[in-house]
Order: C-alpha cells, then structure tokens, then sequence
C-alpha cells in the first residue's frame, strides 16, 4: 500500500514538472475573471437586452492575446427561441489571425457563491474556421459575465476571452412534480382521523354508557328497596 | 352457586388485597431499587444529553426502539389474549382474564414512555403535538397509542366494576370503602346493570382487536416506509403484529405461573389453562415463523443492493449469532418444548414462553440495529453498543411492570370472582385434550 501511494506521488510530482503551469492542457482552474491576467483594454463587453432586442447584432469581444497566445473572441446573442436562452459564440485565432481548429474552449458564468467564483456552464471544441458556441439558458435574470477559457494547443498558451450581457430570460424555478395519488392520499390523514373520532366516541360510548346504566339501575334499586 | 363457593372464589381472589407479607415488601423494594437506578439512569440521561448512550448518528434507534416495540407488544398480546377469550366465550378463560388486562396495561405504560426516553429532550415531546403533521407516521404513532392506552384501561375496568363492589362489601366502613364504592358505581348485580356491563365489555372486546392491530401496524410502518434495506417490507405490519401476539401470549403465560404459585391460585389456574395457553403460543409460534421465512425467502430471493449487506450482516456476518440463536432457541426450541409431551408441563411452558420473549427481544434487536447499521452507501458503516444507561434503563423499566401488577394486585382482586361465578357449572366446550402431557393433568 505504502508503495503504491509513494509511486502515485511519484507521478503526480513529474507530470507537474513536465507540464508546468504555462503547459497545462487543463483549464486554468477557477480564480474570477477580475483576476485573470490582463484582459486587453478593448476587451469587447457584448450587452444586448435579451430576447426584446435580438435583432441587435451582439458586440463582438476582442482580446488582445498574450504575444505567444490566441485571441480569444467571445460574442453574444439571444437565441431565436426565448426559451433556449442565450448563444455564446468564440472565436479562436492564432496571433498571425489564422483560426485554430480543434481546440476546446471552456465557458463560465461568474458567480458569487460563497464569494466570486467561476461556474462551468459548458465546453466545445472550435471547427475549421476556430468558431465555437454554447446555448445558455442562465438560473438568474440580470447582468453576467462571461469567460471563454482557451486552455492552449501546441506553441499556443492558456488564453480567456470575456463578455457581458444582460439577461432577461432565465431558467424557471424548480418545481417537482405533483406525487402520484395527491388527490386521494390527501383525503387519508382526514379518513384516519374520523376513525380515530369513531373509535373515542365507541370507547367513551363503553365506559360512559355501561357507568350510567349501572348507577341509574343502582339508584332505581335503591328507591325499591327504600320503598319496601 | 352456593355462598360458600362464592366465599370460596372471594377470599382466594382478594387473597392480596391489603395484604403486605415479608415477601411482598421484598419484591417491592427490590423492584423499586431497580425502578429508580432505571429512572437515575434517564436522570443522568436528560442532563447530559443522549450522547451517554450507545445511539449515534448512523444508528440512531437502539434499545429505547427495540424496548418500546417490545413492551407494547407485550401489552398487544395481553388485551388480544383477553379479547379473543371474550368474545369466543371460552369458559375457561375466568381466571386469566384479569391478569392479562392488567399485564397490557402495566406493559403499554411502560413502552409507551420509550419514544419519549428516545427524543433525549422530553420538552421536545410536545412538539409532536404543537407542530403535528398528519403525513408524519409518528403523529398517528402517539394517536394510536394514546388511543389504546385509554381503551385499555377501559377494558380493564370494566369487567372489575362487580369486584369492586365484591370488595366494597368486604370492606369496613372507612375511606377505602368509599373509593371502592365510587368506582363501583353502585353495583348490585342487578339484571338491568348486568346487561349494561355485559355490552360494554363487548363493546370494549371487539374494539380492543383492531385497536391493539392498528397500534403495532403504525409501529411497523415507522420502519416499512423508508427505504432502508431490512425494514422496507409490506409483509412488515403482520409481522410485527404477530410477533407481538407471539410475545404478549408468552409474556401472559409467565405472569399467569407467577401469581399462581405465588397468591397460590392453584385450585383455579391448573394446568389446563396452561394447555390451551401453550396451543396459542404454539400455533402463533409457527404462524411467526411462516411470516418470517416469507419474509427472507423474497427478500433474499431478489438480493437489491439495499437488502443484500443487511441480509449478509443477519446470516452470516456481524449478527448471525444473535439470528441463529433467536431462530433456534428464541423459537424453534421453545415450540418443541411447549408441544412435546411428558412430565413438568407447566414448567416447560414457563421455561417456553422465557425463551419466546428473550427472543422476541433479540429480533426486535436485529430488524432495528443492523437496519441502521448496515450501509445505504457503501462507506455508511454504522456500529451500535449500548451504554450502562439504556441497559439500566431497560432493567429499571422491565422491573417495573411487575411492580406495577404487584402493586395493582395489592389493591385490586387478582381474578374475575363476577366471571368465575358467571362459568361455573358451564360445561366445557373446548375440553378435547390435544397433548397427551396436559391431558394426563402433568402438573409441575
């Protein structure tokens, strides 16, 4: 056992040599936007008004990629149906603008659980041209924002593209079903309390009843014999 | 019936009554030493929590659970013992009757206080109340419950109101005389009140039946509507009630040999009764038996990931020893015992019905322990041992319902006198003498 777990070590200690942190195929785990590393100044905000203004065309999100790292574009836009939510669309391109294809990109919506954090809400793989996109549908109505992880190929490094928009749509709240039999298991409680009511009028009935017919024949008795 | 048989059936039923001999005042005190270590045990219980006991988060039902299933099932089988005796009109049922009333009573006082013992907190009991819930088994639990305690203490006293009077009579004028008198309530064995009393017992006898099923049914089902394995079985609420039957007619059968040998009721109580006593418990024996092999041969048959590690546990692992030995000497022994022919027959159906209750006692055991204990996921072991406070708890609680009938008897005719009078010259309808044992009067 012993063995076991200092070879496991033993693994995990060269594959983070080897990979290092810039070589991680992995996403670069989950610190909130706000701390990723320079997003370019024209980082492209992409705000629209939901599905009232889906004939808007979405800002296209443009972010200055580090010098040896992909541009990360991240678009978005109300789907054609309210009820699919919303379309985030990225575009992966290399520095000298040629797209990569076959990358996976990895989506998050920020959120504030226990303070800011990133939520995975999908992952695709781009296509020929570099483009990707994820259907969301968000839990809450309101501002989000954005964060399309490129998580680097080849040469290529990590890269993050942002965006913002506004939702107006979102998933509807959780409601179970209606149990089976609601209708008849509802009546039960009320049917076992009437026989409860029977069974206390009986027994009272018993104890009441047998003690009146016994003290007013006790009493009859006694005026009988008063009379003798 | 002549006045000296009647004189006869009096003094020999009254025998106890204000009576306080050495061996009286002994069982008293001993039993009383034992009651309150049991009460000092939940003293100690209440003030530091129930982190004392044995109980965990995994297996959060130990002793206090198996306890109260125990005693009220004891209480079940008393009162059905009486009722059905009742209402088939066996003749022969004239000197038990009383003390099997009394022994569910004194029993349901008893289990009836576990679910409270169990919350830790006794404050917390009147949230059941405060904040009922009518989905909640455990609302209907204390309904039931509270239901046939008061049925039970009508079907007690009832059939007492013309002993009461019997005693009343036998009594010097004073304050006791007055009780008497009251609770009477003017009895003179008039025809008119006769048939008054006569419609409440009936009354009471039928009602006791679905009472007593209904009480260990919702007591089962506390277990058989979770999804646990071991405890999630439709054939459950039988069961239970038969293993109540099973225990209660056991439990009534050692109380009945108890206070024949010791208020010497051996002219009345012979070793008939003990006969047809030993014919119930048999047959509910084999019936307990039957639900019990039904009960594992489908469980065990289907084997879902649920049942399978309970199942393991009970046959073959942790608690085998604890199964095995209920099957065998809890049950299978005890029936050879009670139906064998031969010399020392109401010794062994004494000797029958103690292995019968000790082990009804340790199958409660084994559907509540290892149906905790045993995982729903595979890292959810549990483990259960009891702490010095349930084992003094139970004790002092055990200990106390012999007290109860003790004291109860000291006050209260230990036979119907009105009953025995009511049978006598009856002819014996139920007389053909199945066991060569019995039949040839082996008595003792």
């Amino acid at each position: 056992m012993r063995r076991v777990v200092i070879a496991l070590a033993a693994v995990a200690i060269a594959a983070t040599l080897l990979l290092g942190p810039g070589r991680s195929q992995l996403p670069t785990a989950t610190r909130p936007i706000s701390a990723q590393a320079a997003p370019a100044p024209d980082a492209a905000t992409a705000t629209h008004a939901g599905h009232d203004a889906v004939s808007v065309p979405a800002a296209r999100a443009a972010i200055a990629p580090p010098p040896d790292g992909a541009r990360v574009e991240v678009t978005t836009r109300a789907a054609t149906k309210a009820e699919l939510g919303y379309i985030i669309e990225t575009r992966v391109v290399r520095p000298d603008g040629r797209p990569v294809n076959d990358a996976v990109v990895r989506f998050y919506d920020l959120v504030d659980f226990f303070g800011p954090r990133e939520e995975l809400i999908g992952t695709a793989r781009t296509d020929g041209q570099g483009n990707a996109s994820l259907s969301y549908l968000p839990a809450a109505t309101g501002s989000h924002d954005i964060a399309v992880r490129f998580a680097g190929q080849g040469s290529l490094v990590p890269s993050v593209g942002t965006a913002t928009f506004e939702a107006t749509v979102a998933t509807p709240p959780y409601r179970s079903d209606e149990p089976a039999l609601l209708a008849f298991t509802r009546l039960v409680p009320y049917a076992a309390g009437a026989i409860v009511l029977v069974v206390w009028g009986l027994i009272a009935f018993a104890l009441f009843g047998t003690a009146r017919g016994i003290a007013v024949r006790a009493a009859h008795t006694s005026a009988k014999e008063d009379t003798a | 019936m002549d006045q000296r048989t009647h004189e006869r059936y009096v003094a020999r039923a009254m025998w106890s009554i204000g009576r306080g001999d050495a061996k009286f005042w002994i069982s008293v005190v001993v039993l009383s030493a034992l009651v309150a270590a049991g009460f000092y045990a939940y003293v100690y219980q209440v003030q530091r929590g129930l982190w004392v006991t044995g109980l965990n988060q995994k297996v959060s039902w130990g002793f206090y659970i198996i306890n109260c299933v125990f005693f009220i099932g004891i209480s079940y089988g008393g009162a059905m013992t009486s009722a059905i005796l009742r209402l088939t009109n066996a003749k022969w049922r004239a000197p038990l009757t009383r003390i099997a009333e009394a022994t569910a009573v004194a029993a349901l006082l008893v289990g009836a206080i576990y679910p409270i013992i169990d919350l830790g907190r006794p404050d917390r009991f009147l949230y059941t109340i405060q904040y009922a819930q009518v989905g909640s088994p455990i609302v209907w639990d204390l309904v039931a419950i509270s239901t046939y305690m008061m049925a039970s203490l009508v079907f007690l006293y009832l059939p007492l109101i013309p002993d009461l009077a019997t005693t009343r009579d036998s009594m010097r004028p004073g304050l006791l005389r007055r009780i008497y008198g009251i609770l009477a309530l003017g009895w003179r064995g008039a025809a008119g009140q006769e048939r008054s009393l006569q419609r409440g017992i009936a009354i009471m006898a039928v009602l006791i039946i679905p009472l007593a099923i209904s009480v260990h049914s919702v007591l089962a089902w506390l277990f058989a509507v979770t999804a646990r394995g071991g405890w999630h079985s439709t054939i459950f609420a039988p069961l239970f009630v038969l293993a109540a039957m099973l225990s209660g007619v056991a439990a009534v059968i050692i109380v009945v040999a108890v206070f024949r040998k010791v208020y010497g009721l051996h002219e009345f109580i012979t070793a008939r009764h003990f006969r047809y006593l030993s014919y119930l418990l048999i047959a509910l024996g084999m019936g307990y038996l039957y639900f019990m092999v039904s009960e594992y041969l489908t469980e065990g048959y289907l084997l879902d990931a649920a049942t399978t590690p309970v199942l393991e546990a009970i046959f073959v692992g942790t608690y085998a020893p604890a199964f095995w030995g209920f099957t065998f000497l809890g049950l299978l022994f005890p029936l050879v015992l009670a139906a064998v022919p031969g010399r020392w027959a109401i010794a062994r159906v004494c000797a029958a019905s103690s292995l019968v209750i000790a082990g009804m006692w340790l199958k409660r055991f084994l559907i509540v322990v290892p149906g905790m204990a045993e995982p729903v996921m595979p890292w959810d072991w549990g483990r259960y041992a009891p702490t010095w406070v349930e084992i003094t708890i139970t004790i002092g609680t055990a200990a106390a319902i012999p007290l109860i009938l003790i004291l109860f008897f000291r006050f209260f005719p230990v036979m119907s006198v009105h009953e025995m009078e009511e049978v006598e010259g009856a002819s014996e309808p139920r007389a053909a003498a199945l066991m060569p044992g019995f039949a040839s009067g082996g008595d003792e």
